[in-house]
């Protein structure tokens, strides 16, 4: 029969079913689709094999074809046919990408995104350079962080939820409008037993929803989850008046900056920010007035702030809070109750008790001669008397006010929001009947003893989430969730500054975000969000030209309306009264910590493989964690890198793998959040690694750390893939002392003596290179440079994701991973140290190198060198100089050899060894949206490398050609590679050395200056600005 | 310490290169027995051997092809690894064919008549198995043409800049003008073949390549001219191919490679290794097809002093390396030879060591070069040792060179050890072919230095006498 030799040329398990000719060339229709005649297009755009060429370029032809009368979310026509270009949209040139301004809630903080569009298909995501958060200083591009950049990835995600469940079992949009509508028309009639579960973002419109919700569905409560949140820091402002307030640090007015477990420049807070104002007090100036702010950085771990202190102290976490106290005590001149937290404290950290007494007063006296110009920032995990006292130390120091370091912004006027705790206790409490989940992954994220998957099941749960998690296994409904690039929203920073958040795609699959959920439940007349959204500010900003204000709006990616200007009063009664109740630290067994992971966060970016495969800033692992430890507590238990360890904490017990880092407090055991996934991504498989699950050993009491951790080696060993083993630039790695990263302190910096100890640095001092031959490559005209300021660059890892998303960068996997073929084109080299110099000569201290190192951080990216020595030795001539002094690959000529890439001194070439591009595209089918068209995508057999990003150079070349104004002159700034435009601490600087106005030009003219390697005479276009150091000098 | 004249051997009073005083007859009938009588069963029993290994060769090769150089262990520091290892490893053996035959034809050293054909074919299978590894070795191996100056549409060029493609060149030509020799050297042979064949095909096959060959002194004096020609154009490529090979890593910037002592010290290595090998090789086959009265232990002595001179030479290599290193005082040069010796690769160090420069010290002892069991032994360590110092060379620099961020451990996989197992295939299947089909040892050159063939000398039995084939060992030499 006919009809059953195409059945089974259908490569799907469901049966073929087709009414019409059109319908067979589609693949048929579903179960579904017969049984409801009426179904229209949504079914056949969401269908569960995923989204195919054809299907995306037609859905994408009609959105675009929409895209004047204003993308709207919920009505889709079916589409059946692509959209030709020949009566092409207004505005849309094909080859040329569009970029639109929005926003969103990544890693715990709101960003301003600027979105790059190629033919609808949104490729690239980029911080919004007019947006105070992303860029305060108003430089040339807004930063973003890796999290931010890799969404681009998780929107294409193969993984994603496609079809609403029902108890597991996919059901109809229908089905599920109809169920839900009928159970929640019963609540809202019955009037309780409803919670709802939100995260912290701050979004006016959703908080005017939920407001909204809890009149219609009285007595619903209102619930928060979300381990970015900062719960621990608004408990500790609301204790002593500023409830209601956020703080914002304005890092550029602080001279001295102490932050007390605060990872306040990569993971806790607004980042990009803090990174950007951080960096401006780190431009030292002319080399003799030389100037620096300083940081102080007290932890437990090695953050990438405490990477960037110049004076760093590990003390485990529970001691924290004792330091601070102690400090303000100090300031206070208080000396008796420094001396007694000293003696408290050195007993489980490990530190001389003298010692800690002279860091304490040594650090008061430095916040003391800076009062009005220094911040005492404390991070999320200390508890909330800690952020108080820290609130109270900055308030007599001068430090808090509109024109200081530490200002107030008063929050979004939130409803009443129960924490987690509260849930558990009113679920254990049967106070609910339905649990909605808008968004997270709590039964993941939840420390276990909360059992909030089995609470869950009890009840009727509704989960809105991108992928069927953990969380919506165990849901009664699970409502597949729109990306934020697929509908509208808004996004309040902590500044105040509002982003409508405007989607660049109609939603792939047919999801709803969580305005349009809500608004269903709620039964709003208007579901679509856009419509929510605009409604919002229709209200905000009344008025005749609100459709010109909003349109500036959208194109902006700001809101212009007035800013809340109250202030707080504080009041310190409540916390003395809490002070004064505080019991010090017991310290019995090891301290362990949990910590918001580097790459994956808390766990919401595990299914992005660029984020798996992004190299945690220390330890350089790659698709697991492991449980950190300092060498000497390792050493203690006889635990070496690798070894499956038992550890238990809290009367739960796990295996897991070990990994030794030189500057974890003594005593301290930190673990990673965010890994051992189970459920919703093809990641979470055994050979991708996946790590381990630390919410598994997470109390509700001891959410970010506890004593009373036992740990023991267990037999078997774990396969780490971390990318850089080896740490040190000294003895006993290597032979001598490797000149390669350029450390001074900055009183050296300034001195005298300064030329002959940087000249110790070349490994033949003085001694000029001279060329043998007429110098080949020309050296006129353009000539693209680049500079990387490692005074600058805080190892957060946004340049190497903004690089992959640029260039189309592959992924490996863990496998290859550990047979060392990543295929980063930067990579970030993370080396210990501990230097000092005798004679001017360079060298180290063994005693500090092993307990008390410093961390240098050195970003590689190619470093197009003039005189490359991989350019010779291509036997087909594939890699070639241009004569604007780029090291060229032609791919299409590259027989891989790989004698370039082991004649690079610098080891910054990638070769394909497998068809790692095709295997990608097999693994992430819709990625292939996501490639850049102006980038090739390497075939296997091929050596690849960082081009400088030269289709962004060409494009400004074709642009300054085509205005007639410009007369073909590229000038600065027109052309900013991926890693310079994503780069928060604005440490990379690129463009035409030629120029003498370009940042670049005059950061080779820098004294601080110096090129790796510089010995080989290869000359490379990449170089680099010299780390200060600006320490206590009675502290090193 | 200088000999008395009467310690010096005389030259009329030499032992004789080939024993047993056999008539050019029965010298003939010795060479041909291997091709012309019934296949031994050993023989089979290797060649399945070594046909399976070649086996291995195909099968992993064409994975490679399928799946991508990723199946090796190579990472990325280690751009090169076994691969570049065996290719240096196959030219170095390559080297020791061309050197007996050419070399020392021209310095008259007539010893080297009972092993040259066999060495050169021993050169020519290295030389093949060599060809193989950096062909299949690239990323893109359809694109392989790329590397040749072809002319072509695309207007592209090779990039004569590059040791690579000195390589390419350097190991073509020495192939070819090896073949050449080599065949040029086997025509009156083939002939002589071709005139005791029995099989039509093998007198139609033997008679197509003698090329009408009729032993007329028109022919020896043109096939003279041309073996000398030969000859001296092989002679400059013995040293120039394996100095090429030696750019590849000592024009490069890396620490351990960039060294100018590579030329020579490669040669060096090249004629050692190739002597090991041909050692080897000539022990088993003396042993088997019983040639030992042609293959004399003269001939191991005199290959055993060379290898022993050789294998000193390349510890003084080693040792300047070192110094040089320490007088140079670049630490990264420093470090890798450190490196070397204490490092993650020091077994492998130790090993080159060992086999390369103290076992062959065993060689000054008369006894043990006279000891086919002990040389044996001695030249298989050789062959390790001198993959091993390759091994040594490529993995140590690359994998530890400048930015300790990049170092890495590179380790081989299953189809590394595939690709070398298999390379042996290819060459023992050739090998055995060329024992099967071709004459071993060329019958009219070591007729030429029969003492029946050296008819000067009034003391000397005339030729008529040779001619019976009766004549035992000439009497002057039992004086």
């Amino acid at each position: 029969m006919n009809n059953e030799k195409l059945t089974d040329m259908d490569q799907s398990e469901e049966k073929l079913y087709f009414r019409s000719l059109e319908d067979l060339s589609r693949g048929g229709v579903g179960d579904e689709a017969l049984k409801d005649e009426w179904s229209t297009g949504e079914l056949n755009l969401s269908s569960d094999q995923g989204i195919d060429r054809r299907k995306f370029l037609g859905l994408m032809g009609a959105s675009m074809a929409f895209a004047g009368l204003g993308v709207s979310g919920c009505i889709r026509k079916p589409v059946e046919y692509i959209m030709p270009y020949t009566r092409r949209p207004e505005d849309l040139i094909p080859g040329s990408p569009l970029y639109y301004a929005t926003g969103a809630y990544v890693g715990g903080k709101v960003v301003g995104l600027l979105v790059e569009s190629q033919e609808g298909r949104p490729t690239k995501i980029e911080g919004n350079p007019k947006h105070p958060m992303s860029n305060p200083d108003g430089l040339r591009s807004g930063a973003s962080d890796a999290w931010s950049q890799a969404e681009v990835m998780h929107l294409y995600d193969p993984n994603r939820s496609k079809k609403p469940k029902r108890a597991g079992k996919p059901i109809g949009w229908k089905t599920l409008w109809k169920e839900l509508g009928a159970h929640f028309k019963k609540l809202r009639e019955s009037g309780s037993g409803l919670a709802l579960v939100v995260d912290s973002t701050p979004s006016p419109t959703l908080i005017d929803l939920l407001k909204f919700f809890t009149t219609k569905f009285r007595g619903a409560k209102l619930f928060r989850h979300d381990p970015f949140d900062r719960e621990n820091e608004r408990a500790g402002l609301a204790l002593v008046g500023a409830g209601t307030f956020a703080p914002l640090y304005h890092l550029d007015r602080a001279r001295v900056t102490v932050a007390i477990d605060s990872d306040l420049l990569a993971t806790e807070g607004d980042t990009l920010r803090n990174a950007r104002l951080f960096a401006k007090t780190r431009k030292p100036g002319e080399r003799t007035s030389a100037t620096m702010s300083r940081l102080y950085a007290i932890e437990p771990r090695y953050s990438n702030t405490g990477l960037t202190a110049d004076n760093r102290l590990r003390l485990p976490a529970s001691h924290c809070g004792g330091f601070l106290k102690a400090l303000f005590a100090a300031v206070k001149g208080n000396g008796n109750s420094v001396e007694t937290w000293a003696n408290a404290a050195s007993k489980s950290s490990g530190h001389d008790a003298k010692q800690l007494t002279f860091w304490v007063h040594e650090v008061a006296g430095d916040l003391k001669s800076h009062r009005g110009s220094s911040v005492v920032t404390v991070g999320e995990r200390q508890p909330a008397w800690v952020h108080a006292l820290a609130l109270r130390l900055n308030d007599h120091l001068g430090n808090v006010g509109d024109d200081k370091p530490l200002q107030l912004v008063e929050r979004l006027n939130e409803p009443e929001l129960g924490t987690l705790d509260q849930l558990v206790l009113d679920l254990q409490g049967k106070k609910f009947g339905t649990v909605v989940i808008l968004s997270g992954n709590p039964v993941y994220a939840s420390p276990a003893d909360t059992n909030l998957g089995a609470l869950l099941k009890g009840v009727k749960t509704l989960h809105l989430s991108s992928f069927f998690d953990e969380t919506s296994s165990v849901a009664t409904w699970h409502v597949p969730k729109s990306h934020f690039l697929e509908g509208w929203g808004d996004l309040r920073a902590t500044d105040g500054t509002v982003t409508i958040q405007q989607p660049l795609i109609a939603p792939l699959y047919g999801t709803v975000n969580e305005l349009e959920l809500l608004s269903r439940l709620a039964e709003l007349p208007e579901t679509a969000s856009h419509k929510i959204v605009e409604s919002t500010w229709k209200k905000l900003a009344p008025g005749a030209d609100f459709e010109k204000r909003w349109q500036t709006w959208l194109h902006d990616g700001l809101v212009t309306l007035p800013r809340p200007t109250s202030r707080p009063t504080l009041s310190y009664d409540k916390l003395d009264g809490q002070l004064a109740q505080l019991k010090s630290p017991s310290g019995n067994g090891l301290e362990l910590n949990f910590i918001i992971d580097p790459t994956l966060g808390d766990g919401r970016y595990a299914n992005i493989a660029w984020l798996q495969e992004l190299p945690d800033p220390i330890t350089k692992l790659t698709w697991d964690n492991a449980l950190l430890l300092s060498p000497k507590t390792a050493k203690a238990k006889s635990i070496k890198s690798g070894d499956i360890v038992a550890l238990g904490f809290g009367g739960r017990t796990m295996k897991l793998a070990a990994w030794l880092v030189p500057g974890i407090a003594d005593n301290t055991l930190v673990l990673p959040l965010g890994y051992g996934r189970t459920k919703g991504s093809r990641l979470f498989h055994k050979k991708y690694g996946g790590g381990f699950n630390a919410y598994a050993l997470q109390t509700t009491k001891m959410r970010y750390f506890g004593w009373g951790a036992q740990l023991s080696r267990a037999d078997g060993h774990y396969d780490l893939a971390s990318t850089q083993e080896h740490g040190t630039l000294v003895e006993p790695l290597t032979h001598r002392f490797r000149p390669l990263v350029r450390d001074f302190e900055i009183k050296d910096y300034k001195a005298e003596s300064f030329k002959k100890r940087w000249g110790n640095f070349d490994m033949l001092p003085g001694r000029a290179h001279k060329s043998l031959w007429k110098e080949p490559n020309k050296r006129g005209g353009l000539q693209w440079a680049m500079t990387i300021d490692l005074n600058a660059c805080i190892g957060c890892n946004a340049c190497t994701i903004a690089c992959q998303a640029e260039n189309n960068v592959s992924v490996v996997g863990k496998k290859e991973v550990m047979n060392g073929r990543e295929m980063h084109w930067i990579r970030i080299d993370r080396y210990f140290t501990a230097p000092t110099f005798q004679n001017n000569r360079p060298t180290y201290d063994k005693q500090r190198l092993e307990n008390e190192p410093q961390i240098v951080i050195q970003p590689l990216p190619c470093q197009h060198c003039e005189n490359a020595p991989c350019e010779n030795v291509c036997p087909v001539g594939a890699t070639l100089h241009s004569p604007e002094g780029l090291n060229d690959i032609a791919y299409n000529r590259c027989i891989g050899t790989r004698y370039c890439k082991n004649n690079c001194p610098y080891k910054v070439r990638r070769f394909n060894f497998y068809n790692f591009s095709s295997r990608n595209d097999a693994d992430t089918p819709l990625l292939r949206l996501q490639r850049n068209p102006d980038v090739t995508v390497r075939f296997r057999g091929v050596v690849e490398k960082c081009s400088y990003c030269v289709q962004r150079i060409q494009e400004a070349k074709i642009n300054a050609k085509v205005d007639p104004r410009r007369n073909g002159n590229v000038r600065e700034g027109d052309v900013i590679s991926a890693c310079a435009q994503a780069c928060p601490s604005n440490a990379i600087a690129f463009g035409n050395k030629n120029d003498p106005t370009s940042l670049v030009a005059k950061n080779r003219l820098s004294e601080r200056h110096f090129s790796l390697l510089a010995d080989l005479n290869v000359q490379p276009r990449t170089t680099y600005l010299a780390k200060l150091r600006n320490p206590n000098p009675k502290l090193v | 310490m200088v000999q008395s004249v009467e310690q010096i051997e005389r030259v009329d009073r030499r032992v004789p290169l080939v024993l047993g005083g056999k008539s050019f007859h029965e010298v003939t009938e010795a060479i041909a027995a291997p091709i012309e009588g019934r296949t031994p069963k050993l023989w089979w029993i290797i060649f399945s051997a070594a046909v399976t290994l070649l086996g291995i060769l195909v099968a992993s090769t064409g994975y490679l092809f399928y799946e991508g150089t990723g199946i090796w262990g190579l990472n990325n520091p280690a751009g090169w690894g076994w691969a570049i290892v065996n290719f240096v490893f196959w030219v170095g053996i390559g080297h020791a064919g061309t050197l007996i035959s050419a070399i020392l034809f021209l310095f008259r050293q007539k010893w080297r008549t009972s092993i040259n054909r066999f060495a050169e074919a021993m050169t020519l299978f290295a030389v093949a198995c060599a060809l193989l590894f950096p062909t299949i070795h690239v990323g893109r191996v359809w694109l392989l043409y790329y590397v040749f100056p072809i002319p072509n549409q695309m207007q592209m060029w090779p990039q004569f800049r590059s040791p690579l493609l000195w390589d390419v060149f350097a190991v073509t030509i020495y192939g070819t003008v090896s073949l050449l020799f080599w065949y040029v050297g086997l025509i009156p042979d083939l002939a002589t073949m071709r005139d005791r064949a029995k099989s039509a095909l093998g007198r139609m096959l033997y008679g197509f390549f003698s090329l009408g060959w009729r032993g007329s002194n028109r022919h020896w004096q043109h096939y003279e001219v041309a073996y000398l020609i030969l000859a001296g154009l092989a002679t400059p490529l013995v040293l120039s191919v394996h100095s090429i090979v030696s750019f590849d890593f000592a024009t490069s910037v890396i620490p351990g490679w960039h060294t100018t002592i590579f030329p020579p010290y490669f040669v060096a290595g090249a004629i050692f290794s190739g002597f090991g090998m041909v050692l080897t090789l000539m022990i088993i086959a003396r042993w088997a097809f019983k040639l030992e009265h042609i293959m004399t232990m003269r001939h191991l002595e005199n290959m055993a002093k060379i290898t022993l001179l050789t294998g000193t030479m390349v510890g003084y290599a080693y040792g300047i390396e070192f110094f040089i290193a320490w007088y140079s005082g670049n630490q990264f040069e420093q470090f890798t030879f450190i490196s070397r010796m204490f490092g993650p690769y020091s077994w492998a160090y130790w090993t080159m060591v060992s086999c390369n420069v103290f076992i062959p010290q065993l060689l000054w002892f008369r006894k043990i070069r006279t000891n086919v069991k002990v040389l044996f032994v001695i030249s298989i360590f050789v062959n390790i040792g001198m993959w091993f110092e390759r091994f040594v060379i490529v993995a140590t620099s690359l994998t530890r060179d400048f930015l300790p961020s990049s170092w890495a451990y590179y380790s081989p996989t299953i189809w590394d050890v595939a690709a070398l197992v298999g390379s042996f295939g290819l060459f023992f299947t050739l090998f055995l072919l060329f024992l099967r089909f071709l004459p071993m040892i060329a019958v009219a050159e070591i007729k030429g230095v029969l003492p029946q063939a050296n008819p000067h000398h009034g003391h000397t039995p005339h030729a008529e006498e040779s001619h019976a084939g009766a004549t035992p060992a000439p009497a002057e030499a039992k004086e």
